[in-house]
């Protein structure tokens, strides 16, 4: 270990990587610090530049923004009660009212510790955990990993939307999109419907930035875009109101959020182990964690420092231990995870049970990787801090025009074809109907990565045993995860069910 | 029938489509291959079935009343479309920049944005940005037309 360790650090230590770390934080900030603008568009928009970078620096870039892009979403939240990413909505249940009391700089700087301490703390998770459960995973055959796979793909359905039903929708188009192209074992086209270009299959690139993006821009078309709604005047009257103590966070104030911290780290990381559940789901649990256990409940909500610390805490602890699953077993927890499976992808390699086996001395160096992305949050967190007021300002009017040019390059550089620029086109429109009938889009991405890897476990199992089916239950591990698929079906359709109703 | 019904019902007659029509003319007839595709379906078509029974229960009065899409927004989502498929297919004539530049523009107006000098500024500022980040640092040659 300790030497793949030293061979990891020597991987590390260039310039092209510590340079791509630092874009990808300063990136993700910048675009979790736009509202309506997301950390992991900034992902999709990226990937395709990924093919030209070495694969430390690639995937070093991607993690980079992803975490930068974690704490850059507190930012409008707690300045303008504007959440810039989902999981920063909890935060501005404190952190708006921290800055209405004039006490923006000290909440800004709780996001920021509260952040960077639970996503370094959960990187160790990641780095102490990763070995054994890629031991436990090598030992898995086919039959076996096709029902963890599934297991998976149900559960991240369910977590995606409140209505189980439409998230399994969205999970059985997604496995849909990904068989066409070619056939894996036999080479025969499938619904290519006589096209050279669809032979290959549809590329990720194009299907995230089409889905994910287009789709929101055609939102934004039919809505219109209102102005600008930010008080920035209001808020510049609080500033200048403010005093100097107000904006530090002294440390007796830090050492009383520790147990919030802690708590949200616990709760963060056991999520981020679980494929589906997410950055926003861990935040709610945290607050509610901290809320519980605290002295004084009833300060929630009113501008307590702990909520901050807890929310950020909570949605940063997941970052690491959501790469467990993507590591070891290759499957993308969310959908950050699954776009950093496509940059891995792109590179040539593929996360699975033998790729720590194999690929040792890189994987320590992502995760010292990590480590170094955390101090790069921190640093330059600290700075952006001053600048954000402007930024989180940028008018959407200029924004979407300039993010659908960014797509249609970013389609377009990955196979150098304009046909891939139609597809995101096509598909750009079919995410926007999709929503309309609220069927959630991530879930879609999601299981088009893992579609492949279904298919090609399950036929491997079926080769094995000659077409029989009872393999799936002949093995003990296999026959595990296909019952727990089917208690998460019945157990989260009851409460869709009941959901529903009401 | 509401929403979700219409959906439901939509996606029925493509499952039904898909197993009898698409899949014997698409997938080459083997039972290796045929079984991912025909899962799929069986799938999506049980999704299908349990969306639209579901909301056609009597027990369960749920009434759509938001407007799925105005027609305005329809009109304003085709217009759209149209540009960027006019877009894509004009990029192999005029290349990438001079096409792009005419995109962002009527993206602007669309946007609601009046001020000529931010009309022709911003598109301008945008893509030599592009092309010194794309074409000098990164070496990638975007599609070019007759005249760039």
């Amino acid at each position: 270990m300790f030497t793949n360790i030293v061979a990891g650090m020597s991987l590390v230590f260039h310039l092209d990587n510590i340079l791509a770390a630092l874009f990808g934080v300063t990136t993700g900030m910048v675009a979790g610090a736009i509202p309506g603008f997301t950390d992991t568009m900034a992902m999709c928009l990226l990937i395709p530049f990924t093919f030209y970078l070495n694969p430390i620096a690639a995937i070093a870039m991607l993690m980079g923004l992803s975490k930068g892009g974690n704490f850059g979403g507190s930012i409008p939240a707690i300045l303008f009660n504007v959440p810039g990413t989902p999981q920063a909505a909890v935060t501005a249940f404190d952190g708006y009212q921290l800055t209405k009391q004039g006490k923006s700089g000290k909440a800004l700087k709780m996001a920021l510790y509260a952040s960077t301490m639970a996503d370094t703390m959960s990187d160790f998770i990641l780095f102490f955990l990763a070995a054994p459960v890629a031991l436990i995973a090598i030992k898995i055959g086919p039959p076996e990993y096709a029902m963890v796979v599934l297991f998976s793909l149900v559960i991240i359905g369910a977590v995606a939307c409140e209505d189980l039903l439409k998230g399994m929708l969205a999970i059985g188009i997604g496995l849909f999109f990904s068989v066409i192209g070619l056939d894996p074992q036999l080479g025969s086209p499938r619904f290519c419907f006589g096209s050279v270009e669809l032979t290959a299959g549809l590329a990720l690139v194009p299907m995230v930035i089409g889905i994910l993006i287009l789709s929101e821009t055609f939102k934004q078309v039919e809505i219109g875009i209102n102005k600008q709604t930010f008080q920035k005047e209001t808020l510049s009257k609080i500033a200048k109101n403010s005093k100097i103590e107000n904006n530090k966070v002294n440390f007796s104030e830090f050492k009383k959020c520790l147990p919030s911290i802690f708590g949200g780290l616990g709760i963060g990381s056991a999520m981020g182990i679980i494929p589906g559940i997410g950055t926003t789901v861990a935040s709610y649990l945290s607050y509610t964690y901290a809320k519980k256990s605290s002295k004084n409940p009833e300060r929630f909500g009113k501008g307590a420092l702990e909520g901050v610390a807890a929310a950020e805490a909570g949605n940063n602890a997941v970052v690491g231990p959501n790469l467990i699953p993507l590591i070891t077993l290759g499957i993308p927890g969310n959908l950050a995870a699954a776009l950093i499976l496509g940059a891995f992808m792109i590179q040539g390699l593929v996360p699975g049970p033998l790729f720590m086996q194999q690929n040792a001395p890189m994987l320590y160096a992502l995760f010292i990787v990590l480590i170094i992305s955390n101090l790069f949050t921190f640093t330059v967190g600290t700075i952006f801090l001053k600048l954000v007021n402007n930024l989180s300002n940028i008018p959407r009017q200029f924004l979407y025009p300039a993010v659908i040019v960014f797509g249609v390059i970013g389609a377009f550089v990955f196979r150098s074809t304009l046909f891939d620029v139609k597809i995101m086109i096509f598909l750009g429109l079919f995410g926007y109907v999709l929503a309309k009938f609220d069927i959630p889009l991530p879930p879609i991405l999601v299981s088009f990565i893992l579609g492949e890897i279904l298919e090609r476990t399950i036929r491997q199992s079926l080769l094995i045993s000659r077409g029989n089916l009872s393999i799936f239950i002949t093995h003990p591990i296999a026959l595990t995860f296909l019952i727990l698929t089917i208690a998460a079906v019945v157990l989260l359709g009851i409460k869709s069910k009941k959901k529903y109703k009401k | 029938m509401n929403r979700d019904q219409k959906f439901g019902v939509s996606l029925l007659i493509f499952c039904v489509f898909l197993w009898f029509f698409i899949i014997p003319s698409e997938v080459i007839n083997d039972k290796a291959a045929l079984f991912f595709p025909q899962f799929i379906t069986i799938w999506l078509a049980i999704c299908a079935i349990l969306l639209t029974l579901r909301s056609s229960q009597k027990t369960i009065k749920r009434i759509d009343k938001k407007e799925l899409i105005s027609r305005r927004g329809i009109i304003k989502v085709i217009t759209l479309t149209i540009i960027l498929l006019i877009y894509v297919y004009l990029i192999d004539f005029l290349g990438f920049f001079v096409t792009s530049f005419f995109l962002l523009l009527l993206l602007l107006l669309i946007f609601k944005v009046r001020n000529w000098i931010k009309l022709i500024g911003f598109p301008f500022v945008l893509l030599l940005f592009l092309y010194i980040l794309i074409e000098k640092i990164l070496f990638f040659p975007l599609p070019r037309g007759k005249f760039f």
